[in-house]
């Protein structure tokens, strides 16, 4: 005989968080969540705003712990499922109501799977050039190559951490002095940093200097770096001394030791491609007598193993395949040619919200259909 | 019924009034086929008409003098920029405004270019310095300062634009005094001709007598002095592109939609047979104007359009459209229908409100239609055509309702909520123009026909529903009895749910298909959302039973409230990939707005606490 409390538990259980004044409560505290996450957009920027606030479990207003997005949406999800699964009415009378409870949970569980899944970057390409790279639009690594191997991606918001353990295994000690999220540059002779004292500069640190700054809202403007330096266990004084590393820096560290070549950039995180794409030609087309765009146009080459083939990206028709998305986000013109940039989206879940909207605009069409024959009836 | 006519004649013949007063002109040459001539502004091919409107308008600040329209305006600065050099047609009248430009604040408020000339000029550093600040961080009195700078500048533009064709006021050395016979007919154009042969003459006195001109002969000085003045000419006019009156590449392979201006013509080198002869037809038309001469310039006029007319593609319709549609202004004559058909269905006149509200609603779907022919494109595209499109919504559904549901007391919410919604609509304009291009993101018929005109509709019957709550309580507060159609609301409401959601995920789709991802937490989408949610809440609190009968009403009396953020709030961030349907100064209305609904709300709200308490008090 199975014991009945577990069961009875699990039923009270059930019934407690499938009761409708959850709903009545999270809607409220989802909508109010909104209304702060949107408004604080404007003084943090998009990305910092919609990081607190919605992709959290928690957020904290001051000392004070308040539940984020996930935990929200998680509770409306739980409720909403457990709702549908054990005390909806099978009815033909309920069936509008049925059908778009279960949109919207296809609708949240398509939004879970997105946000699990989805990685967005983009992509430059100059006319005329190919290439695989996909560049992260927050996110940025210092990158290790021996020998023009990769042997170690550390990504910014842990270089410290890491170099710091030493975990890392290298002919050289990398210490870091200062790593400021968004750095100005300045002369070397003319910024005095104790931690510079009796070091010698190398490399770009010759010329220049990092010290913060404030950072700016749209995390994408900030320019990261750190200076810190290199110490080779053969007391090299070519090598040995003090480095800066920051986005975009325009030539990378590089040095020989021990037989080996080494080589380190410090940017954007960079992932590849399983196939390139070429561009043979970017357009701006403009409103006539203006400035300003009425569509903007790649023509591109796929290049996937041996096959290549040609395809067309513009605004609201982008490209899409094996699994990404490649869209024309901006584009740059100069006198060697233009330069498109396309936003590159890969994301398992985005036919959820395709799917989830049929069921509900079917489920609230029947529901509204339904009220309204009611309402004949009655009159 | 008899005083409801009469107010009626009176807005009709308002409208007339002020629609005749624009074909007026002080003028005596008539400018009916002149204001026909094609021009491109803005992005698009439209009327002088219309040019000329945009432009003055601006200039004047929407405060032309009464004697002066903007056709005949455009003409006096094209023809003769000398007169209107000092036509008073800058309207400033803050005196705060006056105080900054240096003008004498007594003075009366319309000022020429010769007026502001000085005042201009001492503030160019400090208009310069403002450029540079982000326009959402200027004040009102900033943006205005600016805009007279700019205002400026644009109208001296179009006073430059025909230099090379108007007569110069140039002496001509003896050396081309054979070419040209009559100096007081010379203009650029014809002295062009003679330009390499100028330079190279001026090339080889140099090379012999240095630059110095005291070196130089009587004759040669007046060489020097040639060159001077159509360098002078030449560089003024080599910024000058305002006026793109014909096409690039005209008559030649390749020729496409974008247009030039004389200017751009002459000194780009693109120049044809047909622009040369459209040019000289310009000219002779200039004549007859500065000659004051009605025969000749009516014909001269005639030959111009002629020749565009042939040489060129547009449409004449789309011109004469444009120019009814300013004219007759559709939505004034709606809005005086949807306020009669209101006050007919509050004198329980249900007949009478149905006939006014059609008839508004007839007004309401030409100007849209208009729009939409004019621009070649769905009617919601701006912020502004959201407002133009809610408000029918709400007309055309409270008079669905009323019919379908023989409920006519939907037709007093639903026609004011049109008619306050098209009297704000001008509010929210940028510039006073209101037939705009749009950004290439929203260039897409296919999802302006579906994603944002079921978003707006969804907007609409929010709005009409949030009416219907109001209208209901105010029932509830002050009559006995009174009948409250709750069901209308409730059904409003789930329609409203149905197209907003549906039109949120819509939007979500194009996300996906234009950006790659449904779901960003942009403003835009956040707003849509706060709305949907919003409305759940409302329908979920009434199933199960959270929410009271009145409490519910309240809920979506509150509709209004969700919905002015959601539609014009989250413009006033100024974050987001929605970047179109940013805008500025709508902060203190919005708040006003919003802080006037919960009072409203809160005050029925007690109001009806309090009365069913005194009932229940009484019966018991």
């Amino acid at each position: 005989m199975l014991d009945k409390s577990p069961v009875v538990a699990v039923n009270a259980a059930i019934r407690f968080l499938s009761q409708p004044a959850i709903p009545f409560i999270i809607l409220p505290a989802l909508m109010l969540l909104l209304v702060v996450g949107t408004i604080a957009q404007a003084e943090m920027g998009l990305y910092a705003a919609q990081e607190k606030f919605f992709a959290s479990f928690i957020f904290w207003a001051g000392p004070i712990p308040l539940p984020g997005g996930y935990t929200l949406m998680g509770i409306f999800t739980l409720n909403l499922l457990l709702k549908f699964l054990f005390f909806s009415t099978w009815s033909w009378t309920k069936s509008g109501i049925i059908l778009t409870h279960l949109g919207t949970l296809v609708l949240l569980f398509g939004g879970l799977a997105t946000s699990l899944s989805a990685r967005e970057g983009f992509m430059v390409i100059n006319e005329g050039a190919q290439t695989p790279f996909v560049y992260d639009y927050h996110r940025r690594d210092l990158m290790i190559y021996e020998n023009d191997r990769l042997l170690y991606a550390i990504p910014a918001d842990i270089i410290e951490a890491e170099l710091a353990g030493q975990s890392l295994t290298l002919p050289f000690q990398i210490k870091i002095h200062e790593f400021c999220r968004n750095c100005a540059i300045s002369k070397r002779d003319e910024t005095d940093q104790a931690f510079a004292q009796g070091q010698t500069p190398q490399s770009l640190a010759q010329f220049m200097a990092l010290s913060p700054k404030a950072e700016d809202k749209d995390n994408e403007v900030n320019m990261p770096g750190f200076s810190f330096s290199i110490e080779t266990s053969q007391n090299d004084t070519d090598i040995n001394g003090l480095y800066i590393a920051f986005d975009g820096m325009p030539k990378p560290i590089e040095f020989e030791t021990g037989g080996k070549n080494y080589k380190m950039i410090f940017g954007k995180q960079q992932r590849s491609l399983p196939f390139q794409l070429k561009l043979i030609d970017f357009r701006k087309k403009n409103y006539p007598g203006l400035d300003q765009a009425k569509a903007f146009e790649s023509d591109v080459i796929v290049l996937d193993e041996s096959s290549e083939w040609k395809a067309h990206i513009e605004m609201n028709a982008p490209l899409r395949y094996k699994g990404y998305t490649f869209y024309q986000s901006d584009f740059e013109e100069g006198a060697g040619g233009d330069i498109t940039i396309l936003t590159v989206v890969k994301n398992q879940g985005r036919f959820f919200p395709y799917i989830g909207t049929g069921i509900i605009a079917l489920g609230l069409l029947i529901h509204a259909y339904l009220m309204l024959k009611k309402r004949d009836k009655i009159a | 019924m008899r005083y409801i006519l009469i107010t009626l004649l009176f807005f009709l013949c308002s409208g007339t009034l002020a629609a005749s007063e624009k074909i007026t002109s002080s003028d005596t040459l008539n400018y009916s086929i002149f204001s026909n001539i094609p021009v491109v502004h803005e992005g698009r091919l439209k009327s002088l008409e219309s040019f000329a409107r945009s432009k003055f308008n601006t200039i004047s600040a929407h405060q032309l003098p009464g004697d002066k329209t903007p056709i005949a305006l455009l003409a006096l600065a094209l023809f003769d920029p000398g007169k209107m050099h000092d036509a008073k047609i800058f309207y400033i009248k803050k005196p705060s405004l006056k105080r900054q430009l240096g003008l004498d604040e007594t003075a009366a408020d319309y000022f020429s270019l010769a007026d502001l000339n000085a005042p201009l000029k001492a503030t160019e550093k400090q208009a310069l310095a403002l450029l540079k600040t982000p326009p959402a961080q200027l004040t009102a009195d900033q943006k205005e300062f600016l805009k007279i700078h700019d205002s400026a500048i644009a109208l001296m533009q179009i006073m430059r634009s025909f230099s090379m064709i108007l007569p110069l006021n140039i002496e001509i050395p003896k050396t081309y005094a054979a070419q040209f016979p009559d100096p007081s007919e010379v203009n650029f154009k014809m002295l062009y001709a003679v330009d390499a042969d100028l330079r190279a003459r001026m090339k080889s006195i140099v090379s012999k007598k240095g630059e110095n001109p005291k070196a130089f002969s009587d004759e040669e000085k007046k060489l020097a002095m040639m060159g001077f003045q159509m360098d002078v000419i030449r560089s003024a006019g080599a910024q000058n592109s305002v006026f793109k009156i014909m096409p690039a590449l005209w008559g030649k392979a390749g020729a496409d939609k974008n247009w030039i201006s004389p200017w751009e013509t002459m000194l780009s080198g693109q120049g044809s047979p047909q622009m040369s002869e459209y040019l000289d037809l310009w000219q002779k038309a200039a004549l007859a104007y500065r000659e004051g001469n009605s025969a000749a310039w009516n014909e001269e006029v005639k030959a111009l359009y002629a020749h565009i007319e042939n040489n060129a593609d547009f449409s004449p319709f789309r011109f004469v459209l444009e120019d009814y549609y300013h004219l007759i202004n559709p939505y004034s004559f709606a809005i005086a229908f949807y306020l009669l058909a209101g006050m007919a269905a509050l004198a329980l006149k249900p007949r009478w409100a149905g006939i006014l509200t059609l008839a508004g609603i007839a007004f309401h779907l030409c100007g849209i239609a208009a729009r939409i022919i004019i621009l070649d494109r769905p009617p919601v595209g701006t912020l502004y055509e959201s407002v133009l499109f809610v408000a029918l919504i709400c007309a055309a559904a409270g008079l669905w309702f009323a019919h379908r549901r023989a409920m006519p007391s939907v037709l007093f919410p639903a026609n004011i909520g049109a008619a306050a919604l098209l009297f704000l609509a001008p509010a929210i304009l940028p510039q006073g123009e209101s037939l705009e291009i749009l950004s290439a993101v929203l260039n897409t018929n296919f999802w302006l026909g579906t994603h944002v005109i079921i978003i707006t509709a969804g907007y609409g019957f929010c709005i009409l529903c949030a009416l219907m709550a109001h209208f209901a309580l105010m029932r509830m507060a002050f009559f006995k009895g009174a009948d409250i159609p709750q069901h209308l609301i409730h059904a409003l409401s789930i329609i409203a749910l149905l197209l907003t959601t549906v039109g949120t995920v819509l939007g979500g789709i194009w996300a996906d298909q234009s950006w790659g991802r449904f779901w960003g937490w942009d403003p835009k989408e956040n707003g849509a959302l706060l709305i949907v949610l919003w409305l759940v809440w409302a329908q979920h609190g009434r199933l199960s039973k959270h929410l009271s009968p009145l409490l519910y009403l309240i809920a979506l009396g509150a509709l209004n409230i969700v919905v002015a953020l959601a539609w014009f709030g989250v413009n006033l961030l100024n974050v987001g990939l929605h970047s179109y349907g940013f805008t500025s100064g709508l902060a203190t209305g919005l708040g006003l707005f919003c802080a006037l609904e919960i009072l409203v709300l809160g005050s029925l709200w007690f109001l009806i606490v309090k009365k069913n308490r005194a009932s229940s008090a009484h019966a018991a």
